[in-house]
């Protein structure tokens, strides 16, 4: 089966005020149709650069990325807002990532309306069910985003992301800020759209406690590069590199 | 052995908004800790365990009342005065919070805070409380003690802050540290490395930990006995050993299957 999304030698370059900074060093993976990649390193390892640069928030210094077979580089107008629809994005923290003064309606409805998805009176039957299906009341459309709790919030940013029919969701430490228990919650609701919806994740995280109970494959970044890329299972039984020996360390051993 | 800390029928209500009746937040909550104790206050967001530990430590916010008792050295705090309780704060009972870039004055150098707690508890030469906050930063494990205290929060990096933090909690021997979600903010390897400064601190000066988390990996790891708050309440309060072989509580049971490793079941 071809890669979904396909990354060649991906460069992702700041210039602060005193030089430049490399924050993805030559990148290559390839994420296949239905699977989750976690990507997982130390803060500053460059996950997120790499997340950012694939949907095209921030730019690309050099190199390929390839979604569906197309040259996501060289996108524009329509071809690119059709890509923004298909690959969509779940931040860490959703009290800075949902507008708090929008409707969580309106929140989960803007979408449908940006890429005319469905007419007016459809695009409210629509938001409803989706509000339902990331296991919200159809009611919680009226009410504001400083209403619901860190994980309910959570699974509102899921419902928007999910509003435009996406195959592809970057995940960017999505469950990070969540408390162990809805957290749980969070991976399974993950889990069970993924299966629903025939999804593809990209799985941002440096915990790689969460990581075991959701991800096919593990690629773990460090400096700017992918330092090892393996099955969860694998890696988990044999790391081979530093960084993930590392990580793995980190996990709080208990004595069970 | 006398307890140290000795809490008996600690309730904790939030004032109502406009003449509504006050909510519970605790509920006749009761518990020792013997010096030198390590102890977990396990529980889900919203279960009451950051109140607890302000009821203790006294830095309740206004809307938050208290009542019952809480016994620190055979003194009861609730009845004590303001004054008594700050001479306490800082020097027997320190507290360790959850985000260092919060608990930290983002204009004032690190070292000039940590040497901040020794001035507030009577040292009059700054420049031996300079000194001494040094070498407490040293000790904690700051790189480059002496250059970094002249620095401000910003220009350290998270875990340098938790240190800084950490310092300044242990910088006058307290019998008591109480550390609320101290790595929570921190990423998995930084979170290793302050736990086992947490845990080396905790050994070499025989001080007694309340360590506040809602991720029994970080306590299990710390901790010899838990407390698991569930909804204002102590439903487990037993060695973590015990917990972790047998949760009776139903929260409890989820707290620890939210941590066991993948297909391995109680």
């Amino acid at each position: 089966m071809s890669a979904l999304l396909e990354l060649r030698d991906v460069v992702v370059d700041y210039a602060p005020h005193n030089g430049r900074a490399r924050a993805v060093d030559g990148v290559s993976l390839d994420v296949a149709h239905g699977e989750t990649l976690a990507l997982v390193g130390e803060s500053g390892s460059g996950k997120t650069s790499l997340a950012r640069a694939i949907l095209r928030l921030v730019r690309t210094a050099s190199g390929t990325i390839r979604f569906d077979g197309a040259d996501v580089l060289a996108l524009s107008g329509s071809g690119l807002r059709q890509f923004r629809r298909r690959a969509q994005v779940v931040f860490q923290d959703p009290k800075a990532s949902l507008d708090p003064r929008m409707r969580v309606g309106d929140v989960v409805r803007e979408g449908i309306d940006i890429h005319a998805l469905a007419p007016r009176s459809e695009a409210d039957r629509r938001v409803e069910r989706l509000l339902q299906e990331v296991g919200l009341s159809a009611a919680d459309a009226e009410r504001f985003p400083h209403e619901f709790s860190g994980g309910e919030r959570q699974r509102i940013a899921i419902a928007r992301a999910l509003a435009v029919e996406p195959e592809f969701l970057v995940l960017d430490e999505a469950v990070s800020a969540l408390d162990v228990l809805v957290r749980q919650q969070v991976l399974d609701l993950l889990a069970s759209l993924q299966a629903a919806r025939a999804l593809t994740y990209l799985f941002i995280a440096h915990d790689l406690a969460v990581v075991e109970r959701i991800a096919t494959r593990v690629a773990v970044m460090q400096h700017g590069r992918i330092v090892e890329c393996a099955a969860t299972a694998t890696l988990f039984a044999a790391p081979s590199s530093g960084a993930a020996q590392a990580l793995l360390a980190a996990i709080p051993r208990i004595p069970w | 052995m006398n307890p140290l800390l000795s809490v008996e029928g600690l309730h904790v209500d939030a004032a109502g908004a406009r003449g509504a009746a006050p909510r519970p937040v605790l509920r006749d909550v009761s518990f020792a800790l013997q010096p030198g104790a390590t102890v977990g206050l396990l529980g889900a967001s919203g279960s009451g365990k950051t109140s607890l530990a302000l009821a203790v430590l006294g830095l309740l916010p206004p809307a938050l009342t208290a009542r019952g008792r809480v016994f620190f050295e055979g003194l009861e705090l609730l009845a004590a005065s303001r004054g008594a309780r700050r001479l306490l704060r800082g020097r027997r009972l320190s507290m360790v919070f959850q985000e260092p870039l919060t608990a930290l004055n983002p204009r004032m150098r690190v070292g000039a805070q940590v040497a901040e707690v020794a001035r507030a508890h009577g040292e009059r030469e700054s420049r031996r409380a300079m000194r001494d906050a040094v070498v407490m930063m040293a000790r904690v494990g700051l790189a480059e003690a002496d250059v970094q205290a002249y620095r401000f929060p910003h220009e350290l990096s998270g875990g340098e802050r938790q240190r800084v933090l950490i310092a300044m909690a242990l910088l006058l021997d307290p019998a008591l540290l109480i550390a609320d979600e101290p790595t929570s903010a921190l990423d998995v390897t930084v979170q290793a490395q302050v736990l086992a400064l947490l845990r080396a601190q905790q050994r070499e000066r025989g001080m007694a930990l309340l360590l506040v988390s809602h991720d029994l990996g970080v306590i299990a790891t710390t901790c010899e006995r838990t407390l698991v708050l569930h909804d204002g309440s102590i439903v487990e309060d037993v060695p973590t050993r015990q917990l972790l072989a047998a949760p009776e509580h139903s929260q409890a049971r989820a707290l620890v299957a939210a941590v066991r490793p993948v297909g391995r079941s109680a």
